[in-house]
Order: C-alpha cells, then structure tokens, then sequence
C-alpha cells in the first residue's frame, strides 16, 4: 500500500506548528499501519484534491493540554459500513447503524492517540463524537442517548437544544 | 485461565478477543466489560487471571481502573490496550503497576509478544 504525499492542501499548511509537529508522511503512514493492522486490505488509499459531495460520516476526538486541538475521520456512508463490516466480520447489510458509529469513533480514537503521540504534551484525549449528515440526529456521541431535546424556531430559523445522557450499562 | 477485556467500544472488544485467538489464546475463558466501573465489578466477580484494559472509557478509564485494584490489592497481571503509545502514557501505565501497554493498531505477534510470558 502507497499513499503519494500531497502537497496543496492548505487547512493543514496554514497551521505552521502542526505542520511542523506532523508531516504528511506522519500521518499517512498512521493511516497505512490503520489499514493494515484493522482492514486487512490491499487497497489503496488515494489522496483527493477536494473530496466529493456525498453522505458523510465523521467521528472526531479532542485533544486538550499543551496541544489544543481536533483530529475528525470522515468518509462517505457506504465506506463507513464496509469499515464496520470488515471490522465486526459481518455482511455489510447485517451492519447496524449504531454498529458504524462505533467503528467510525474508533478509527478516529486510533488515529487521534497515535497522532497525539507526536504533539507536545502533557494532553488528554476526548472520547469521540459521531456526525453524520443522513439527518435525524446527525451528531451522536457513542454509548449515549438523547435524554432531552427541544425543538424551537426564532424568526423562522431553527434552533434546538439537546441533553445526551451516558447509557448506563447496567440497565 | 480467564481473560477480562475491557473496552467501551463493543467493535473493539470484539477485535481484540479476535486478535487473541489469532494469537492463539483460543483456549482461554473471554469475559466483557464496558467501562472501568464494569470492570472492576467484574474483577470481583468473575476473578479473572488477566485484565486487558481501554485507557479511554466513560465513568471510570483504565488507569482509574488499574489504580482501584492495586489499591485493593488485587496483582492479576494487567495490560492496556490503547490508541495512546506516548512514552508518557507507557510510564503512566507503569508506574501504576500496569504489566504492559499494547498500542492501536496491534498484530497477534504483538499479543504474544507480551502475553506469551504471563499466559504461558
């Protein structure tokens, strides 16, 4: 597996001290052991100039302390269910949705530890929030549940709130 | 023998007690648990020979968990698997009488590189 360097993307170069802390090699060569170790696949993964509009999926964890910041894992819906499938050894169709989420959160905890290993520290890393743009509730935070949630419009726009509470394991 | 995986993630619990049987641990009982606080119940409970051990987990992380039982007294061997292989983390581990740190992603060789000495 090879993941040529790409050099035009600028969210990454504008930031000069992640830059400097992380190169692109880094980080791909954190997503080829990824790959490897998790999906057992040959196929490569191939950089994208910009990526295409399709139904997302993104997980992301926070790093807080000496580095601030957010490492995000995004891919379409159907890559994030073949993940998943890989992952449980299930047919992609016996995948739950809640099933993706977890696989999504956990790719992007991989990749925020091994990434945070390379920041200056000391820092912690967060659990990690799901999104998803299929609507619903798009934002999702793993092994947790909407406990409440208001619905509101203010001069026609939307605006809602949302308490998510832990699901206690021993209920 | 009786191996405890802890882990708040239900996909990774399930790639790890995989890896363990790929490892060739196939022999050995597997028990779950879905955080630190699951855990440690379950430690009481089920007296398992080894703990394998997520750092990041709601209600109570794995090096919460690891300082519990050796504050109980509790010396079962006790490795964290994590996506955290910082030298810092590795020290935390440690000094709180952790046995090993296997770090995300892993390979069966890994298991048994440092389970072989404890499982035989």
């Amino acid at each position: 597996m090879s993941i040529p360097v790409q050099s035009d993307v600028s969210s990454v170069m504008e930031t000069p001290n992640v830059a400097a802390l992380i190169s692109f090699e880094d980080l791909h060569a954190i997503l080829e052991q990824v790959w490897a170790s998790y999906l057992h696949s040959g196929d490569e993964l191939v950089p994208l100039a910009a990526a295409p509009a399709v139904e997302q999926i993104s997980a992301s964890v926070s790093v807080s302390g000496a580095f601030m910041g957010h490492v995000v894992f995004a891919t379409s819906a159907s890559a994030a269910t073949q993940i998943a499938a890989i992952l449980m050894d299930l047919p992609p169709q016996e995948v739950s949705e809640d099933d993706v989420a977890d696989c999504v959160g956990e790719m992007a905890n991989v990749l925020g530890g091994n990434l945070k290993s390379l920041l200056p520290g000391p820092s912690v890393l967060s659990l990690p929030i799901v999104m998803s743009s299929n609507g619903g509730n798009a934002m999702r935070w793993p092994d947790a549940t909407v406990a409440l949630e208001s619905e509101l419009t203010w001069h026609g726009e939307p605006i809602s709130v949302t308490v998510w509470a832990q699901i206690d394991p021993d209920l | 023998m009786k191996i405890l995986v802890a882990d708040d993630s239900k996909v990774m619990r399930q790639i790890v007690i995989r890896t363990l049987r790929q490892a060739g641990y196939s022999d050995h009982d597997l028990v779950e648990a879905v955080d630190g606080q699951d855990a440690l119940e379950q430690v009481s409970s089920e007296k398992p020979d080894l703990v394998l051990s997520d750092w990041n987990m709601p209600r109570m992380t794995g090096i919460e968990l690891l300082q519990a039982l050796r504050g109980a007294g509790q010396t079962m061997p006790f490795g964290f698997v994590t996506s955290e292989g910082s030298p810092d983390m590795r020290e935390r581990a440690e000094s709180a009488g952790a046995n090993f740190l296997i770090s995300k992603p892993f390979t069966p060789e890994g298991f048994k590189e440092h389970l072989d000495p404890i499982l035989g």
